[in-house]
């Protein structure tokens, strides 16, 4: 090739790639930066947070906001105090224990509760989940009975029958509450893989020699974690309540031991003489299942890309 | 056909099975891409380029397709007879591909760093500082304006032109011997279209690999490739240089096709032809030579006989009547 043409060549080249015409930087702002300006902008949810933050904070440094022992500090003579009493502003219950230290450490257990059987519940239902929808075949179907058989039974009744099997205590209920949970993450994972793995991009990951697990947990799994992350909040609120549920019929631990179910038990005998007993466990079940449900829907809004403007 | 090949396959059918019957997608066919050359498949829409495509990386879901071969050898190595993981490691490492639709094919909720590191990570053996070098450098090399901002971006923030040349960067990330290009301009408009053209030539030419294009699109074999194979539902009707292919076409659907596009054998002011009919359904497809129904130049024995390709030089013609049409 002569000097000239190879000018040319060098020349055209020059002249017309690089013109990457009108491609100038877009501003970026990230996807977390992105979702959290629009769940701030969703008032329920922050509210949620907020009562979340406070609930949490109150039942961790429980020790700081009052200084009877839910469990050993009964004073008989104080017995169903009512509410607003010098030293126990939300009364005391039929063994004279202090309610509100009683609620604060019994949300210990019940959010602890909520959470433990979120997650695991969705690493057992997103691993069996993912697996079922990335593989197919006998695999999948072998899964989905198993999911639809778990799905089949009332949610109650087939807690109420594990629950009757394994004995009474915290553990118990969350074991029980983690086996009932699951199926319906694996087939809210399972529907989100097999949409997301006919995409090209997975195409173009399979094309670049990566592994199947590689491409499952690493490329699939990201993009469907949007609506994992709503129903584990969402599960959390949900929990709390089924928790409560199975403490309240008498299923679940120790009646002495501090559980906001436990203690709307309890009240049961005292609704019209004393209701401040299961007013208080009552709607500290309601505000913390309400925020919970704040938080998941503002999130489900947040992480949902057509929403944004 | 020549000793110095990169690839060469032998004898390739990939069968869809469908409820309705068995689709022979690609029938039969023989090619090969010879060293530092490209090759170009072009035919309509279903003739099996894609298919082709994806077989020799084993890339169809089987069932319902189903792959055989006499041999599919890359550098020697038979690539047909390996096990799902082996084959694993030849993808994206000696046979790296491109995608037809630049924005779908990279992960959305992951940053452009993130991908390209993962490539470099699995197929070479730099420490993280120089992956992200190498990538930086990649990025620099197949003409994205400020890389370094590039390369922390997110798909959604570049433009299709800009995505396909993160998608070239990352094929070319393993240095890898084959490069497949599905319809890699398709998807671009025009302008664009030239610019990753011309980074394409300009890359096979730096790095000596061979390519395999496929296409629908003669503008862009003209640009690109070195040798053509035609196809026409699922058969080799014609292959040979694209020079020897443009200018002296043998077989009747080679000279229909490039008679449909302005300035190769049409002059300006010239009419266009258009092929009449439609591409035959693969599950009734005729029983004589597949493009009989449509061909002008179509006889009796055309329509009962199934012709095989006959070599002159090294130009292939499959039709019974090439010689008495030229």
């Amino acid at each position: 090739m002569s000097e000239v043409t190879k000018k040319i060549q060098e020349h055209e080249t020059e002249t017309i790639d690089p013109g990457i015409i009108g491609e100038e930087s877009l501003p970026i702002s990230s996807m977390w930066k992105d979702i959290l300006r629009r769940f701030r902008h969703n008032r329920l949810a922050v509210i949620g947070v907020f009562i979340m933050t406070i609930t949490i904070f109150m039942c961790i440094s429980a020790p700081l906001f009052t200084k009877f022992d839910p469990v050993l500090d009964m004073q008989l003579m104080n017995r169903l105090l009512p509410v607003g009493s010098p030293e126990h502003i939300l009364g005391t219950d039929d063994l004279g224990r202090d309610i509100f230290s009683r609620i604060l450490y019994g949300g210990r257990v019940s959010l602890l509760t909520g959470l433990i059987v979120s997650i695991f519940t969705m690493i057992i239902g997103v691993f069996i989940g993912c697996i079922s929808g990335y593989f197919g075949g006998w695999l999948d179907n072998f899964f989905m009975r198993i999911v639809d058989i778990f799905l089949a039974f009332p949610f109650l009744v087939l807690a109420i029958a594990i629950m009757a099997a394994l004995g009474p205590s915290q553990k118990n209920i969350i074991l029980t509450l983690v086996i009932v949970g699951w199926p319906s993450f694996a087939r809210l994972t399972r529907g989100q893989i097999l949409s997301l793995k006919e995409k090209e991009y997975i195409e173009a990951s399979k094309a670049s020699g990566f592994s199947h697990a590689r491409i499952m947990f690493f490329h699939i799994l990201p993009n469907a974690l949007a609506p994992i992350i709503v129903m584990a909040t969402l599960r959390i609120g949900g929990t709390i309540m089924s928790a409560a549920s199975l403490n309240f019929l008498g299923l679940g631990v120790d009646s002495s031991l501090p559980e906001w179910g436990v203690m709307l038990n309890q009240a049961r005998d005292y609704m019209t003489s004393a209701p401040h007993l299961s007013i208080f466990p009552g709607v500290a079940i309601s505000l913390s299942v309400l925020s919970m449900n704040w938080i998941g829907d503002g999130l489900r809004d947040a992480l949902d890309p057509r929403m944004r403007k | 056909m020549s000793d110095n090949a990169l690839l060469e396959v032998r004898d390739l059918y990939v069968q869809f099975a469908t409820p309705e019957g068995i689709v022979p997608a690609v029938d039969g066919i023989d090619f090969d891409i010879k060293k530092g050359r490209t090759l170009a498949i072009v035919g309509e829409s279903g003739c099996g380029k894609t298919v082709t495509a994806l077989s020799l990386l084993k890339l169809l879901k089987s069932p319902p397709a189903k792959i055989t071969a006499d041999s599919i050898k890359l550098d020697g190595l038979d690539i047909y007879n390996l096990s799902p993981n082996e084959i694993r490691k030849i993808r994206g490492k000696d046979i790296s591909m491109i995608f037809q639709e630049p924005m779908t094919s990279l992960n959305p909720v992951f940053r452009i760093s993130k991908q390209m590191n993962e490539v470099y990570k699995t197929h070479t053996n730099l420490n993280n500082k120089q992956i992200q070098e190498a990538c930086i450098e990649a990025l620099r090399t197949v003409g994205v304006p400020e890389p370094e901002k590039k390369y922390v971006a997110y798909p959604h923030e570049l433009s299709g032109g800009l995505r396909q040349r993160v998608m070239i960067a990352m094929a070319l990330s393993s240095k890898p011997k084959l490069l497949i290009a599905d319809e890699p301009t398709t998807a671009l408009d025009v302008t664009v279209q030239a610019q990753i053209l011309m980074l394409l030539r300009r890359m096979c030419q730096n790095s000596g690999m061979s390519v395999l294009l496929i296409t629908h699109d003669f503008g862009v074999v003209a640009d690109l490739a070195e040798d053509v194979v035609v196809m026409y539902a699922g058969k080799i009707v014609e292959f040979g240089p694209l020079n020897t292919v443009l200018y002296s076409p043998k077989h009747p659907y080679t000279k229909a096709l490039i008679d449909s596009i302005p300035g190769l054998r049409v002059k300006r002011g010239g009419r266009l032809n258009s092929i009449t009919g439609m591409v035959p359904n693969l599950l009734r497809l005729p029983e004589g030579c597949r493009f009989a129904p449509r061909c002008s130049q179509a006889n009796e024995k055309c329509t009962r006989l199934q012709p095989e390709i006959e070599q002159i030089s090294d130009q292939g013609v499959a039709c019974f009547r090439w010689r008495e049409l030229n």
